[in-house]
């Protein structure tokens, strides 16, 4: 097996810990940032559909173990979200692609701070969005949450988008740094 | 052209594929990840336990002069508690004696397990937490589960040692429930909104701010008699038929650190 996908394996098991425990000490209004939409996005961006696609499988099996969400919904929502963003990433303006996938050792073709932040929130923030409108409609579907949708939008779709893309910068360094003693770049 | 035509086609099927693993995985993972998640609980309930045990200890040092003032607050309660306790017994002395005259079966007292709880809900959209105590300390799915008179919810998911607690407020709970002061009774719903933990209470005419709502036994799932909450606000329904109270449950959520799981006994 790659040492990639391993390492992907590690990650997702870290993120779910770290999402169960500590992560909880951070929460807004009962609202928390998902670590594990960031390392999807990331994947997707730099890796491509396949690792993401994999990546947002392993998220959905973990994520319906340590949380009430049933069967089949987070791996769906997750797994589709990550494989969209994958083959989208060439089509997203190039600025934004180049900042998070340019060699990040080569001081020459980083972009500047500001430009690579703006990327990597807006990104996050537009896929989150995607990813839990998915998830609402497919909880929807199976008549688990009986939620308006103007309800689900104000009270958990879009703060937890906002504040998953506010700390997606310091999770994407984090990320990036792990891959970079890893080697794997 | 025709060879760009064939990359798009070997794209399109790529997609296609994908597409098929995902909605694949995602028709079985109801057969798959029940195993696969009795598996991965107790794997990783020991770093969850160590995560955890940070996380209260870092929950504690930041509200270190609220606990101080609250710690006050309960040496006074409990003080008060010891009182009534003793008024308790000796009614529960005559109770028995009662009973016993009049030939009615004595109820049979509960049993409880003590777990810790080891993570919270991974996601935004449910509300349950992770214990230490599984299927080898006798947990089963669906018992309920309780903090002092408090109720907490019950066992959604039971694997070797780690299970997994639905909380009452929980958009998916339904539980029934009674007013103590009118005893008319009525259903708590988890709250609908996915915000906040607060419960609703449907169904019942009678109900004001302030008034306690306990747990009615029926359905023989939540036992009979345990704090549920205190009502916060009222409003009539759309048909004018009923009334919906917001309940601000008896249990801190946020600062829960063990509860107790009922294994047996009365219901």
């Amino acid at each position: 097996m790659k040492t990639i996908n391993i390492l992907i394996l590690f990650l997702i098991i870290f993120f779910v810990i770290l999402q169960c425990t500590l992560i909880d000490t951070i929460k807004i209004l009962d609202i928390k940032p998902d670590m594990l939409l960031i390392l999807i996005v990331l994947l997707a961006l730099h890796f491509g559909p396949l690792r993401s696609l994999y990546a947002g499988i392993l998220a959905g099996i973990f994520i319906e173990t340590t949380s009430a969400i049933p069967r089949g919904i987070a791996v769906t929502s997750y797994a589709l979200g990550g494989l969209i963003l994958g083959y989208m990433r060439k089509w997203i303006y190039p600025a934004l692609f180049y900042s998070l996938c340019a060699n990040f050792k080569n001081s020459f073709s980083r972009p500047p701070l500001k430009q690579r932040l703006l990327s990597e929130i807006s990104i996050t923030f537009v896929f989150s969005l995607i990813v839990y409108i998915l998830l609402y409609f497919l909880l929807q579907i199976c008549n688990i949450r009986d939620c308006s949708f103007f309800h689900a939008f104000i009270c958990v779709i879009l703060p937890a988008s906002l504040y998953t893309a506010l700390v997606s910068p310091i999770v994407f360094s984090f990320i990036i740094t792990v891959l970079e003693v890893c080697k794997i770049t | 052209m025709r060879g760009r035509w064939f990359k798009n086609l070997r794209l399109n099927v790529q997609l296609l594929v994908s597409v098929v693993i995902i909605v694949i995985i995602a028709v079985f993972s109801f057969v798959f990840t029940q195993h696969i998640s009795t598996v991965i609980l107790p794997l990783i309930s020991a770093p969850l336990q160590f995560c955890e045990d940070i996380s209260v200890t870092a929950r504690n040092f930041l509200t270190f002069e609220e606990l101080s003032l609250e710690n006050k607050k309960l040496k006074k309660k409990i003080a008060d508690l010891d009182e009534q306790l003793i008024q308790m017994q000796e009614t529960s002395r005559e109770n028995i004696r009662l009973r016993r005259l009049l030939f009615l079966q004595q109820k049979i007292p509960i049993s409880t397990q003590a777990a810790l709880i080891i993570g919270k809900d991974c996601s935004d959209w449910t509300k349950t937490i992770l214990i230490n105590k599984g299927a080898s300390s006798g947990i089963t799915k669906g018992m309920p589960v309780i903090f002092g008179a408090g109720l907490v919810g019950k066992v959604s998911e039971s694997s070797a040692n780690v299970s997994r607690v639905e909380l009452i407020v929980d958009a998916n709970v339904k539980i029934p429930a009674k007013i103590l002061r009118t005893k008319e009774e009525g259903i708590i719903f988890g709250n609908s909104n996915l915000h906040g933990n607060i419960c609703n209470i449907k169904y019942i005419h009678d109900i004001k701010i302030g008034d306690t709502i306990v747990s009615s036994g029926l359905g023989k799932i939540y036992p009979q008699g345990f704090l549920i909450g205190t009502v916060t606000a009222v409003d009539k329904t759309k048909n004018n038929l009923y009334k919906i109270a917001v309940v601000k449950p008896e249990v801190n959520f946020s600062a829960l650190e063990e509860v107790m799981v009922i294994t047996g006994g009365q219901k």
